[in-house]
């Protein structure tokens, strides 16, 4: 391309277009743009910073909990075993999973203590946690994790946040117990965490 | 005429390809950004995510060696060499990002040891070595190349809608889907 023509056609004024036109034009162009990264950041719940997010529930256990760099915002302290899952086929009559078709599932699984503190003492009362990673033939993976309470103290992930509370503490022990009072108050269907967990132990 | 009749549209395979892209890189990144913000559809929308990645990674390839092979039409003389050596920059970041993104997931699913799942049984092999810590190095960079794979997407498409509403030079012309009529048409109107 020749240096001169282009130049001219950059000194050409641009067209005929009044100022109104002109004007209309750039709001189109800034509400196309607006409106993508609008519904970007729409999608992306920076536009609800009050709706429950997964960093949001993660984001309460660090704050109860404190930053412990290398471990899990809960569950933090546990143990990790393998070995295998031996089926004896009894439950295919409930279950197409693959795991319950009799034979051998290798798994991995961690062992752990509810709360978010590395060194937590092994309190009989404290929760206890299993989880399980089923590595099945196909390259699929089963992963699985259970807590010993009978029911769930959250009745849906909406109200969970409000539920941590550390367990072990000292300094914190007494918000923690107006925390789970207050919680299942709120919730209205279940007694007092503790009581269940204290009645579970007993039996 | 002047010189041998210069190409005014992108080939059509190129113009295909940029289309059929453009879609699936859009709504790759809108649903990359609504999973992991998502409690109840986020499974769902990570099975989506994951063989989607992996077909824009396969395009990808077919797109560059396609614009290695091709001849394009040149820039508009309305573009000043400052926009041209902008625009030339941004397709490189552009071609960047597209053959990184995918890959970064790919790379940090491997670094996870996670299943590498497309559809059913088809699973693709770990090109990498199951290291947690590099799994959360490459985690970051997946979120920071999608932010800057959207601003360099927004600030193509300002670009572009700069050039067709404002400067009218019939810029988008160059990569429409049908053919359109020769700028030269234009300059005698």
């Amino acid at each position: 391309m020749n240096q001169t023509k282009s130049d001219q056609l950059l000194q050409m004024p641009r067209g005929q277009l009044t100022r109104t036109s002109l004007i209309t034009r750039f709001t189109v162009i800034a509400i196309v743009i607006a409106g993508i990264a609008g519904l970007f950041a729409y999608a992306g719940g920076w536009l609800t910073p009050h709706a429950l997010k997964p960093a949001s529930i993660i984001n309460t256990f660090q704050k109860v909990n404190g930053l412990h760099p290398g471990f899990r915002r809960n569950h933090a302290k546990g143990v990790c075993v393998s070995g295998y899952f031996e089926s004896n086929g009894r439950a295919v009559t409930l279950s197409k999973a693959s795991v319950f078709s009799p034979g051998r599932v290798p798994i991995i699984g961690r062992f752990s203590l509810a709360g978010g503190h590395p060194d937590a003492a092994d309190a009989p009362r404290t929760i206890r946690g299993m989880a399980i990673l089923f590595k099945l033939s196909d390259g699929e993976e089963w992963r699985t994790a259970m807590t010993n309470i009978p029911v769930f103290t959250a009745k849906s992930a909406q109200v969970l946040p409000d539920g941590i509370a550390p367990s072990d503490d000292p300094i914190l022990s007494t918000r923690s117990a107006a925390y789970s009072v207050s919680f299942t108050r709120r919730e209205g269907e279940l007694k007092e965490p503790s009581a269940i967990s204290t009645a579970e132990t007993e039996k | 005429m002047n010189t041998p009749q210069p190409r005014t549209q992108f080939a059509l395979q190129s113009r295909i390809l940029h289309w059929l892209m453009a879609v699936m890189i859009l709504a790759m990144l809108f649903i990359g950004v609504t999973m992991v913000a998502s409690l109840g559809d986020y499974h769902v929308l990570l099975a989506i995510h994951r063989p989607l990645g992996i077909l824009i990674l396969i395009l990808t390839a077919i797109r560059f060696i396609n614009r290695i092979c091709t001849k394009l039409p040149p820039f508009p003389p309305t573009m000043s060499r400052q926009e041209r050596f902008l625009a030339s920059s941004s397709e490189k970041l552009l071609y960047a990002l597209m053959f990184a993104q995918p890959l970064v997931g790919w790379s940090m699913l491997s670094a996870g040891h996670y299943p590498i799942v497309m559809f059913g049984p088809v699973h693709l092999p770990p090109i990498l070595p199951a290291i947690p810590t590099l799994y959360s190095v490459l985690r970051k960079a997946h979120t920071i190349f999608a932010y800057l794979l959207f601003l360099t997407f927004l600030a193509h498409l300002s670009a572009v809608l700069f050039h067709t509403l404002i400067i009218r030079d019939r810029l988008l012309d160059r990569m429409a889907l049908w053919p359109t009529r020769s700028p030269k048409n234009k300059s005698q109107s």
